[in-house]
């Protein structure tokens, strides 16, 4: 186990500086001047450009900004925002609660419909259900996640009035930062409760809407993994041994569909930290993927190569986690392992 | 199961209802449509970071007065000129109270000390705050005040000068901008002594309307009303930015009471504010000029006639209906209507096709023979909400005579950065005044200095044009200085560097609750005087 994650852990550091150079190639191969970002139409003279250039470090060879940048980072410093003069690393870790708050909602809903749909899609095969439910995920899929946010807040927020129409929390409750998930930090305000339940609310539309694509590939996924599953000759024999429907969906045919399953959830969880940009545009998120667009448009070098590690970091974190649960799942990696040996 | 349901849908409804922490307290929320980069305008070059800190926060010498762009006392109750206009002296107003928080408590009123401080940060390279957080200064910079003030010196505990390098009358202007807030020099050394000089930038001390309370990142800002303020204290007790960057989203916010003022709502969705009772539009004729500049370094645009013939061939009432859907009024000078100066005498721009086709037929261009391309605005604003619908419009208008037009553009720093280097033929760019003066329109868009600084797109430098505007600049009697701007625009019309497309209305949606509310034709959002009715 311990030798599975020092290998993983060594096999993600040639990934993460192969991110580290890309990031900070491709952001100055883009045309765009991080100084013209910010004086706008205003425009300055050559020798005020020049002057904001040098304050930038931007007047250097590429060869020794990276050197800079590479000693920054062996230093932990990942840079500051030019736009915001605050620390990349500080901004990264004030938005990344919201990201993890609306994302672990999202793929909850994801999971908890995604997979019981797909189970009995592929359950009741060749019946009317399963094209419709399969039809039901492929509009969930392809939808356009713009529209599809803008017609649920148009229905549930402004029709019915049942929840708010964008932010994380009504602006009458004051809550401190403790921890940045506002679901606990409510728990400190003057009035815990209605807080807590003012967070709750804004957070539905936001994680319905982020969730629908997931949820639809999730009930895809599973009711593939599913019907492959369902056809193999153990599942035959369970039924032979006269087991019950329900013990052999889930004991037997969900158990060995759950590989590919989890890894695709793994796969989701990563684009649905730094995915999120229209979900969080729409509804005014401050997540990591709107931090990170703005910085785009904006030219804001630092944040874009310090952000996109940091996210990198991240990623690779949440897939070994996904491995370590893959490694538990499937008997047989522990196995090869100790063959191995 | 239903028990549950029916739970869900009272907790649902009940939570959607929220009372105030204490139903006393009037809180106010504006829709704001960005974040801002930080707390001190002197760090800052974007509306949404002026709009949450010079506005609430802070106090400039000079102030413009609401809903206008006249200049009035504020942090200094009078000024002095000098007979060379080199030298300005203020005096300041008393009772000044500086805000208390994060550990700080003003023992002093401000002083002269305090504008000292301020702008020696922004002058003074060897200053203790200078390189603090970047410290690039950036719209100081670009108005060229680093090279106008030679120095600033405190003359006693409520008197500053303000030594020049030359004389600029638009410098008491300069002085009423965001940039030029004051900040207090007993709060930077406090900080100094306490090892925490960066936090300057984001711990916001100033003398505003309103206290800093805090802030949650793209989320929302919280501040309170400072019951200290020298002029008449806010009336309302507290002030919310909630920042919401999609139009749709603020305009739906607005309609459930999320907000009780939203910025720029899109042109398609005024209608629906007017039809709902519960809702007001407000608006204002904006100081803002959209614009299309030829480049004039071109080989064909640098040529006077073509440039005519081009500007006839443009439908610019066609653009006002179908892009601005009414809302912008027709421009013919480079300046709009509600700045001192603007030239009536100019005649209105002709449009005529086949005029335009005959002056191309005689400066020698056949149908097809000349091929340019149009950059179209990347980012929606004010004086433009859709290059790139404009410029399928002109696109049509100059396929009409004969002109082939190439469509293009990039996203917003490549543009900028582009057309800084004069890649374009043609080009679709707007400005939104700053400080209510001419020379902030002509001097910055149509100067020999703009073409230096990246400003003046049509890259057009005209030697006449730029003596009546430098002239203009050296003179502070008002009577002057327009008889010099309106040559000045005479010239611009001979000689047409741009076709001047329009003059947008700014609109703000607000609830029908919502008294004292002015909007600003400088664009920023002064809240200062806002007050909420009781009752639905």
């Amino acid at each position: 186990m311990l030798k599975f994650l020092l290998k993983r852990l060594l096999q993600t550091l040639p990934t993460l500086l192969a991110l580290m150079i890309l990031s900070f190639l491709m952001i100055r191969i883009l045309p765009g001047d991080p100084v013209l970002s910010l004086l706008g139409e205003r425009g300055a003279t050559p020798e005020a450009y020049l002057e904001m250039q040098k304050a930038l470090g931007l007047d250097q060879s590429f060869v020794s900004q990276f050197l800079n940048y590479s000693s920054q980072l062996f230093r932990g410093d990942f840079g500051t925002s030019i736009f915001t003069k605050a620390p990349v690393v500080k901004e990264f870790f004030t938005q990344l609660p919201a990201t993890v708050e609306l994302s672990f909602l999202a793929l909850l809903l994801a999971i908890s419909f995604g997979i019981p749909l797909g189970l009995f899609s592929a359950y009741k095969k060749n019946t009317f259900w399963d094209p419709l439910l399969s039809g039901v995920s492929l509009l969930g899929y392809s939808m356009p996640i713009f529209w599809w946010a803008l017609i649920l807040i148009l229905f549930f927020s402004v029709q019915l009035g049942w929840t708010p129409v964008s932010g994380r929390i009504h602006f009458i409750y004051e809550i401190p930062q403790v921890t940045g998930f506002y679901l606990i930090d409510s728990w400190w305000s003057a009035n815990p409760f209605a807080a807590f339940w003012s967070s709750v609310q804004h957070l539905i539309l936001p994680a319905f809407v982020l969730g629908t694509i997931p949820l639809a590939s999730i009930a895809r996924f599973t009711r593939s993994a599913m019907l492959e599953s369902l056809g193999q000759d153990y599942i035959r024999t369970a039924h032979s041994k006269g087991l019950g429907v329900i013990s052999v969906l889930f004991k037997h045919a969900l158990r060995n569909a759950s590989i590919p399953i989890v890894t695709a959830i793994g796969l989701m969880t990563g684009a649905l930290l730094t995915g999120a940009v229209l979900t969080e545009s729409i509804f005014s998120w401050p997540g990591l993927g709107r931090w990170l667009v703005q910085a785009l448009l904006a030219r804001d070098y630092p944040v874009i190569q310090g952000g996109i590690l940091l996210i990198a970091i991240l990623i690779v974190a949440v897939n070994i986690f996904v491995d370590l649960l893959y490694y538990k799942i499937n008997p047989t990696l522990k196995s090869i392992e100790s063959e191995a040996h | 199961m239903k028990n549950l349901q029916s739970l869900l849908a009272v907790l649902i409804f009940v939570g959607c209802q929220p009372k105030s922490q204490n139903s006393k307290e009037s809180i106010f929320a504006y829709c704001s449509v960005g974040s801002p980069s930080i707390f001190n305008p002197q760090l800052a070059s974007d509306g949404p970071s002026f709009n949450a800190s010079s506005q609430p926060l802070y106090n400039r010498l000079l102030s413009f007065k609401k809903g206008t762009t006249e200049l009035v006392p504020s942090l200094a109750e009078s000024w002095t000129v000098s007979s060379d206009q080199k030298t300005y002296i203020f005096k300041l107003s008393k009772g000044v109270k500086f805000h208390s928080g994060f550990g700080f408590k003003p023992t002093r009123e401000l002083q002269a000390q305090d504008v000292v401080f301020t702008f020696n940060r922004m002058l003074k390279k060897d200053h203790a705050y200078h390189s603090v957080n970047g410290g690039g200064y950036e719209y100081f910079k670009s108005m060229e005040m680093d090279k106008i003030i030679k120095s600033v010196k405190a003359l006693s505990p409520d008197e500053v000068e303000f030594q020049l390098t030359k004389p600029e009358a638009p410098f008491l202007a300069n002085l009423a901008m965001d940039f030029a807030s004051i900040l207090s020099a007993e709060y930077g050394d406090y900080l100094v002594k306490n090892n925490k000089r960066e936090r300057m930038d984001f711990d916001p001390i100033g003398t505003g309307p309103f206290t800093f309370k805090s802030y949650s990142k793209d989320s929302l800002i919280r501040y309170e009303a400072n019951k200290n303020y020298f002029k008449t204290p806010p009336k309302v007790n507290k002030l919310v930015f909630a920042i919401t960057p999609d139009p749709s989203v603020r305009l739906q916010k607005l309609k459930k009471q999320e907000c009780h003022l939203i910025t720029e709502p899109h042109p398609s969705d005024l209608t629906q504010i007017m039809k709902n009772p519960s809702l007001k539009l407000k608006q204002t004729s904006g100081m803002n000029v959209g614009y299309l500049a030829f480049n004039t370094k071109h080989k064909d645009l640098k040529k006077k006639a073509l440039r005519e013939a081009l500007s006839l061939a443009l439908n610019r009432k066609a653009y006002i209906k179908a892009i601005y859907l009414g809302n912008a009024t027709l421009a013919k000078n480079p300046i709009p209507p509600n700045l001192w100066s603007y030239r009536e005498e100019t005649p209105e721009w002709e449009y005529s096709p086949s005029k335009s086709k005959k002056m191309l037929l005689d400066l020698g261009y056949k149908p097809g023979d000349l091929k340019l391309s149009l950059w179209t605005l990347p980012v929606s604003r004010p004086y433009n909400p859709s290059g790139k619908k404009m410029g399928e419009m002109m696109q049509a208008d100059f396929k009409k005579v004969g002109v082939d037009i190439r469509l293009q553009t990039y996203d917003w720093p490549t543009y900028l950065e582009k057309a800084r280097k004069g890649e374009h033929d043609l080009i679709q760019l707007g400005w939104s005044g700053d400080n209510g003066d001419p020379d902030n329109f002509l001097g910055v868009l149509l100067s020999c200095a703009g073409v230096r600084a990246g400003s003046n797109s049509a890259r057009w430098c005209h030697k006449k044009f730029d003596e009546q505007i430098l002239k203009a600049k050296t003179i502070t009697d008002q009577n002057q200085r327009t008889v010099f701007y309106k040559e000045a625009q005479k010239i611009f019309f001979e000689e047409k560097p741009w076709v001047p497309l329009v003059h947008s209305t700014i609109f703000r949606g607000i609830n029908t609750k919502v008294k004292a509310y002015r909007i600003n034709p400088l664009g920023t959002e002064d809240l200062s005087g806002v007050s909420l009715s009781s009752g639905k």
